[in-house]
């Protein structure tokens, strides 16, 4: 009995030393600095923790003090700020449905980029790939599958990379290469090869999968300025610009009627096949990409370019032909040269994917886009690029001279009290 | 016998002449009535159409329509008053006598027996807007439909449109002459520079074209002696272009181009340069060839530098396309 009493009066003890230890931090913390603290939190991690939390007095310490941006800073350290926030961002990208989806090798590029704090124009221009570490796993978190084939093939690396809540944020390692399937899966081996063409997550399995599965290969340029230029191709259609580089398949003569094709249809194609070019050696089958240069499947590819290229030749007989991955930049009549404020050695045009996603990346507008998505992800909302041009613009210039890091933008945004009131958090729960 | 009238900005050697910047949308085909404008007249439009396009052109957009009519809005409404200040000219007393034989001979056709699909259209009782359609689909387009039950419907207009096939190209031909007749006077760019356009010419063998459509006819310009005006400066090169008839369903509808390319007259002229190639089609300007208007090049030899290789190919939609059709080109700029 006495052995117990003591017990209890030194676990008490202990209690009390624990206690007042949170509170010496909270003592220099108002109340409104937590509660601040909480819903800046709250924006960057898309969490909601006690006030009592030790992350929280410490943010609720550096806003009593005046540093916003210091606050937004230890935001940033928790863990999902990058397995929700930034996974959630990217992944309604890298998708036809526009939805939230399990990890994939697109969400986690833009998870591995953000953590390391890179530049983000990599993320279309880089020959990269962002998988789990091996090294990471302990016995308690058993590690996913991480064969390169089934990588390559499928989503289930990152779907068992993120199961169980796995903090995949700090499990997740940097591989400098890129890999494509070039063997049919014969229920032997699959054979993985290098993917030849790399251009960031424009050539992940995840995006190609999704917007360059069937098709004639249009929509994966629909889709790149629909997620990182925020335009959709409505926006940019022109029927002033050159036709030079559309196909064969499309009909000049919609119903007999011509002036159709010059009001309607010839608008978004001046632009959209100028660039399609720039898929011309890409496909996918069951799932994974492939590619013309493997010579694998033989019938998926005639002169080295995708047969899908050339599908309904006979419409038009004298439409463009593509014969390589050159691609040119039709989009510069007077509106689209501001819209997108083309810069850069491929701003014309170039010769490969890689080169697309350049031309994309050193664009005024891909910057101004990324505000979008940041602003759209931190604040929870979702802001109109037609109307807050100014402001896309004035971070845009910001989140350039940072060296285009998305923590920056992270920081700048959610201490806005433009964004406390967007996101509609309110008071403490 | 054709008339020629191709049209070209041009410069002597080493020495720029001409820069020429040529409105973009004046309407949808070259005898449309949006589109009848003077020589005088382009250049007010000109400005005019300048001054609209940083709104954009936006098609497949709700936008567009809009567009599209801001274009229209910039060339006379008025075909008896093309250049704006009342007096008829030669381009719109042109169009006039043609609109009036269209007013005998398709109009109470298509509108009688079209209008119920084609309300809005070639079948409309609204003149203007049934001539407007009947020009922006083509003779040839029309009397295909007219003599093919479509839609459902069992109408067939055979005879009707075989007694007038006659007259119309009659009709037709009287414009193309009309035309012809009218006095060329170098105009103005922008810029103040001189208007340095190539002479009209025509595809002669257009029905073998239509026959065998697989040829390509090459037509040639020689920069310093085949333009509009003896008095323009001319350049020390050859202009040529690749055409042949543009079949719709098997009908010819118009004109297909490729491989435009020049060359200098001789081996020690001096280097010609070119930028931005546009198209007129009987005189006018036709605003849907947008196909070469960013082309640049350049040459010193005398072989034919192509370009715009590996473009698809460019097209012109006309009303009764035919060996007498005049097309003609013009550079933006020429040094």
């Amino acid at each position: 009995m006495k052995i117990h009493l003591s017990f209890v009066v030194a676990a008490s003890v202990l209690s009390l030393g624990v206690t007042l230890a949170n509170v010496g931090v909270a003592q220099a913390a108002s109340a409104a600095s937590v509660t601040q603290a909480r819903e800046l939190l709250g924006r960057i991690a898309s969490t909601r923790i006690p006030q009592s939390d030790v992350l929280v007095q410490k943010m609720a310490v550096k806003i009593e003090a005046g540093d916003l941006r210091g606050a937004a800073d230890l935001a940033m350290t928790h863990k999902n700020f990058l397995n929700l926030t930034i996974k959630l961002m990217a992944s309604r990208m890298s998708t036809r449905e526009e939805e939230n989806l399990p990890l994939n090798d697109f969400s986690a590029a833009f998870v591995g980029v953000t953590r390391d704090d890179l530049d983000a124009r990599t993320l279309l221009t880089g020959n990269f790939t962002y998988r789990g570490d091996p090294a990471k796993f302990t016995a308690s978190t058993s590690s996913p599958t991480v064969s390169l084939a089934n990588e390559v093939r499928t989503n289930a690396h990152y779907s068992e990379l993120e199961a169980n809540g796995r903090d995949f944020g700090s499990m997740l390692m940097r591989v400098n290469q890129q890999f494509i399937e070039t063997s049919p899966d014969a229920g032997v081996t699959k054979v993985v090869g290098i993917q030849p063409d790399p251009a960031g997550v424009l050539t992940s399995r995840s995006f190609l999968a999704a917007q360059a599965d069937a098709g004639t290969n249009r929509r994966p340029v629909e889709y790149a300025f629909r997620e990182f230029m925020c335009v959709p191709i409505d926006q940019w259609a022109d029927a002033t610009a050159s036709d030079n580089r559309i196909g064969r398949d499309i009909d000049r003569f919609p119903g007999g009627d011509n002036n159709k094709f010059q009001t309607s249809c010839k608008a978004c194609h001046t632009g959209m096949d100028g660039f399609r070019g720039a898929f011309a050696k890409v496909d996918t089958m069951n799932g994974a990409n492939i590619q013309a240069s493997t010579g694998y499947p033989s019938n998926r590819w005639k002169a080295g370019v995708s047969t899908k290229m050339s599908r309904n030749a006979d419409v038009f007989s004298g439409g463009f032909v593509t014969t390589d991955s050159s691609f040119v930049n039709n989009a510069r009549g007077p509106s689209n040269e501001t819209l997108f404020g083309w810069r850069g050695p491929a701003a014309a045009g170039g010769s490969t994917l890689n080169d697309f996603g350049q031309l994309l990346a050193n664009s005024k507008r891909f910057s101004r886009c990324m505000v979008k998505r940041v602003y759209d992800a931190v604040c929870k909302t979702d802001l109109d690029a037609q109307t807050n041009l100014a402001f896309l613009t004035q971070y845009g210039d910001g989140f350039e001279q940072s060296g285009y890091k998305f923590k920056y933008l992270v920081r700048e945004i959610s201490i806005l009290p433009k964004c406390q009131s967007a996101a509609g958090l309110g008071g403490a729960q | 016998m054709p008339n020629t009238c191709f049209e070209l900005a041009l410069v002597a050697a080493g020495k720029k002449v001409g820069h020429f910047r040529i409105a973009l949308a004046l309407g949808q085909t070259h005898l449309t009535e949006e589109s009848v404008v003077t020589t005088t007249a382009k250049v007010s439009i000109l400005i005019t159409v300048l001054l609209t396009l940083p709104m954009g052109f936006n098609a497949c957009s709700p936008g567009f329509s809009a567009d599209t009519a801001v274009l229209s809005s910039s060339a006379a409404s008025n075909p008896g008053d093309s250049n704006g200040d009342g007096t008829p000219t030669v381009d719109s007393v042109c169009e006039e006598d043609l609109r009036a034989q269209y007013q005998k001979t398709y109009f109470p056709l298509l509108s009688a027996n079209c209008n119920n699909c084609h309300g809005n259209a070639q079948g409309s009782r609204d003149l203007t807007t049934s001539f407007s359609a009947f020009n922006a689909r083509g003779a040839n387009l029309i009397n295909l439909q007219c003599k093919t039950p479509h839609g459902g419907n069992s109408i067939n207009l055979t005879p009707q449109i075989n007694a007038l096939e006659q007259p119309w190209a009659t009709a037709l031909t009287t414009y193309n002459a009309c035309q012809a007749a009218a006095p060329v006077t170098p105009s103005t760019s922008v810029n103040g520079t001189p208007d340095l356009t190539m002479s009209g010419k025509a595809l002669a063998p257009f029905a073998t074209s239509v026959a065998k459509n697989t040829v390509w006819y090459p037509i040639t310009w020689d920069l310093s002696k085949d333009l509009i005006s003896s008095s323009l400066i001319k350049a020390p090169a050859v202009f040529s272009i690749e055409v042949r008839a543009l079949l719709s369903g098997g009908v010819p509808v118009g004109f297909e181009f490729r491989n435009p390319s020049i060359k200098m007259l001789a081996a020690n002229s001096a280097k010609t340069t070119v930028r931005g190639l546009r198209i007129k089609i009987n005189g006018l300007p036709y605003n849907g060839f947008t196909i070469y208007q960013n082309i640049a090049g350049s040459t010193s030899t005398t072989s034919l530098s192509n370009l715009a290789p590996g473009f698809a190919n460019g097209f012109v939609v006309v009303s009764m396309p035919g060996p007498t059709t005049q097309f003609s080109f013009t550079f933006d700029e020429v040094n």
